[in-house]
């Protein structure tokens, strides 16, 4: 037993001296002020990632509501217009016509560590889109702060 | 006479599979740690989507699993602490089927971060049956060496 135990504290006590070391060589922060936003803007670095409070002070933006038609019909941002991830390869010309290359497009899905966002502004940047952002905090947030949302509209 | 040849003979070829498998699994854990760790950011994303553990210990359990799985492997392989690595591998087994399963239950289904190598890799009943296969014989080892 006493053997098995010594074995085990082996194998993680080199695996964390390792794992440390690891993160110190690539430059991993171990502990992210933000995780969610470290995270993403290290697998992401193209695009602007925005919380609630500054999606408030922007004007004269898309919003784009990128989450699965289904979820969009029973309720959006309002003034959101859809472009769900899983249909971007189908109706790829239908959605790129409806966007204005000049303003800012701000998008959304669920919130959390949804990547539906992450898959639409990728095909909007490789389409020619420059101002993308996504709206990290996402549609759970904005419901939940009472900013306006709206249903069934398309 | 008879029965103790018999008995011999049953022992080594328990001991050959249990060494086929030892390198096996092995293998499996080593590749699978070696890839994560190569791609930490993709597995923070993975480890994330799970939404089981708190957002602060996403990144240091994302740096210090892999490299959990690939000493296990490795000294299973090499055949150093072959205890120890076949009861972590269990645990970890253990853990991941867990997490799995809840993830399941809550009706989600995402790339698991687990072995590309084999079968299934979207979360979900195949994958549980898959992990609860190699705990298996993980655990067979573990039992067999003690």
């Amino acid at each position: 037993m006493k053997r098995i135990i010594f074995e085990i504290i082996i194998i993680f006590s080199i695996s964390t001296i390792s794992g440390i070391f690891y993160a110190f060589i690539k430059k991993i922060e171990i502990f992210p002020y933000d995780t969610k936003i470290y995270i993403f803007s290290k697998k992401y670095p193209e695009i602007k990632l925005l919380k609630t409070n500054e999606i408030l002070k922007m004007k004269n933006i898309i919003i784009v509501d990128a989450r699965e038609r289904i979820f969009y019909e029973k309720g959006h941002i309002k003034g959101a217009i859809n472009i769900p991830y899983d249909e971007i390869k189908i109706n790829s010309y239908d959605f790129l016509k409806i966007l204005n290359k000049d303003k800012e497009i701000v998008i959304y899905c669920d919130g959390g560590y949804c990547e539906a966002s992450f898959i639409v502004a990728e095909f909007l940047i490789k389409n020619g889109f420059k101002n993308i952002s996504v709206y990290i905090d996402g549609y759970p947030e904005w419901e939940k702060k009472g900013f306006p949302c709206e249903k069934n509209i398309y | 006479m008879v029965i103790r040849n018999g008995k011999k003979r049953g022992f080594l070829v328990k001991k050959i599979f249990i060494r086929i498998f030892s390198v096996l699994i092995g293998i499996l854990f080593l590749y699978s740690g070696i890839l994560k760790i190569l791609n930490p950011v993709e597995f923070s994303l993975t480890v994330a989507k799970y939404g089981i553990l708190p957002e602060k210990l996403i990144n240091i359990f994302s740096v210090i699993l892999p490299f959990i799985e690939a000493f296990s492997g490795f000294f299973l392989i090499s055949g150093i602490f072959i205890k120890g690595s076949s009861l972590t591998i269990s645990l970890l087994l253990l853990i991941f089927t867990i997490a799995i399963s809840y993830v399941t239950i809550r009706g989600f289904s995402f790339e698991c971060g687990c072995f590309e190598i084999i079968g299934e890799t979207k979360t979900g009943i195949l994958l549980i049956i898959r992990n609860l296969i190699l705990l298996f014989l993980s655990f067979s080892i573990f039992i067999f060496k003690t």
